[in-house]
């Protein structure tokens, strides 16, 4: 089942206009075929740029073994209850996709807050390769994190979590997650299927903040 | 679901973020990976899937009947919209959500893998589930309270449930 959860916005950086996208729980064969068919060719290309010109695919968030360990992860997860997946819509495109865990071992939280206080675990948060600003050089939808982030926080909210939320932040993202969105940097996991990635939360004496505070 | 910011909000720290990566945990890279969370309703069942009893509207049903909840009761206790409730009484072949699964087993205290085999989407079904299904499916589904018989066999159907594996 895919359902509208709300109307929201992205900012088009090319006209410098606001677009109303749609956040969807849930996805469906449409946005498969739009990562399949319009994100991948897009990592492909400029994933062979990237070698032809010296970058490395850490440089770009493009490492196979990243890659291979998450679709491993993700095809073992035998239990699909536990997880929430959101995608987010506009201009006919699947824009960015979220995927949040509540019940397995990544979802106790680390902070010393509240340690080992249940909270949402982002699995992923993706955006489509045009939105990136390290994969091509004038990047289209401006605002998918902060809406996909704000949405991770509304489950947990939602679910009786308090609004705790913890990730793993790709190289290149950290600055968003630790200064943009104000979450906790716990640090760099050194074992273990996120080993080299550095964890953030975003503790309960947060939440209220983040969903506030306006520059 | 609600989301618990509000347009002015978003607007105003869209405005403001800077232009940076956000990408966190695994990068997708492709479709691939993600074929099992699409939809369980789109997933049509197959024509040689042996016959089942659709009782999942009935146990929702019985449930209330046991707990003595309205739609609108059992909705918030489990913090899901009524109108599913709503649906999946009325609609023995809906599907409903994995989250709503989810939160009924949890409720009921079964795995949720438990109560997916309830619905139209499940791929297969172990026997003695099927036995207490097609048991449970005979049982009344009026929807005064329970009587001693009824909530024995709802009560025989749940331990039914929790044993799934």
């Amino acid at each position: 089942m895919k359902e509208l959860v709300d109307k929201v916005f992205l900012l088009n950086r090319i006209t410098g206009e606001f677009e109303t996208a749609e956040l969807f729980h849930g996805i469906d064969e449409t946005n498969l075929s739009h990562i399949e068919g319009r994100w991948r060719p897009l990592f492909e290309v400029r994933r062979a740029q990237a070698r032809a010109s010296g970058e490395t695919m850490s440089d770009i968030n493009a490492e196979d073994g990243h890659w291979n360990w998450g679709r491993k992860a993700l095809a073992a997860i035998s239990d699909p209850f536990l997880y929430d997946i959101f995608a987010l819509e506009c201009g006919g495109n699947t824009q960015a996709l979220l995927m949040t865990c509540k019940g397995s071992t990544d979802c106790f939280s680390r902070h010393p807050e509240h340690p080992k206080a249940d909270m949402v675990y982002v699995e992923f948060l993706a955006t489509a390769p045009w939105n990136r600003p390290r994969l091509v050089k004038e990047p289209t939808y401006k605002g998918a994190g902060r809406v996909l982030i704000g949405t991770a926080v509304s489950l947990s909210i939602e679910e009786e979590l308090g609004g705790r939320i913890g990730l793993h932040a790709l190289p290149g993202a950290e600055e968003f997650y630790r200064d943009v969105i104000g979450m906790a940097d716990l640090g760099v996991d050194n074992d273990g299927p996120h080993t080299g990635l550095r964890y953030f939360e975003l503790p309960q004496s947060q939440v209220s903040d983040f969903l506030t505070t306006q520059h | 679901m609600k989301l618990h910011f509000t347009s002015e909000w978003l607007r105003d720290h869209i405005k403001n973020d800077p232009d940076i990566e956000c990408e966190a945990g695994f990068p997708l890279l492709g479709a691939e990976p993600l074929n099992h969370f699409v939809g369980a309703a789109l997933r049509a069942p197959k024509e040689d899937a042996p016959q089942r009893p659709a009782v999942l509207h009935q146990l929702v049903r019985q449930l209330r009947r046991r707990d003595r909840l309205t739609r609108a009761q059992l909705a918030a206790k489990i913090r899901i919209d009524a109108q599913e409730i709503e649906t999946i009484e009325a609609d023995p072949d809906y599907v409903p959500r994995p989250r709503t699964v989810h939160q009924l087993a949890h409720y009921l205290g079964v795995p949720a893998k438990a109560v997916e085999q309830l619905t139209s989407a499940a791929h297969s079904r172990e026997d003695r589930l099927v036995e207490a299904a097609h048991r449970f499916a005979a049982s009344s589904d009026d929807l005064s309270k329970l009587t001693k018989a009824e909530k024995k066999l709802f009560d025989d159907f749940v331990k039914a449930l929790a044993a799934f594996n």
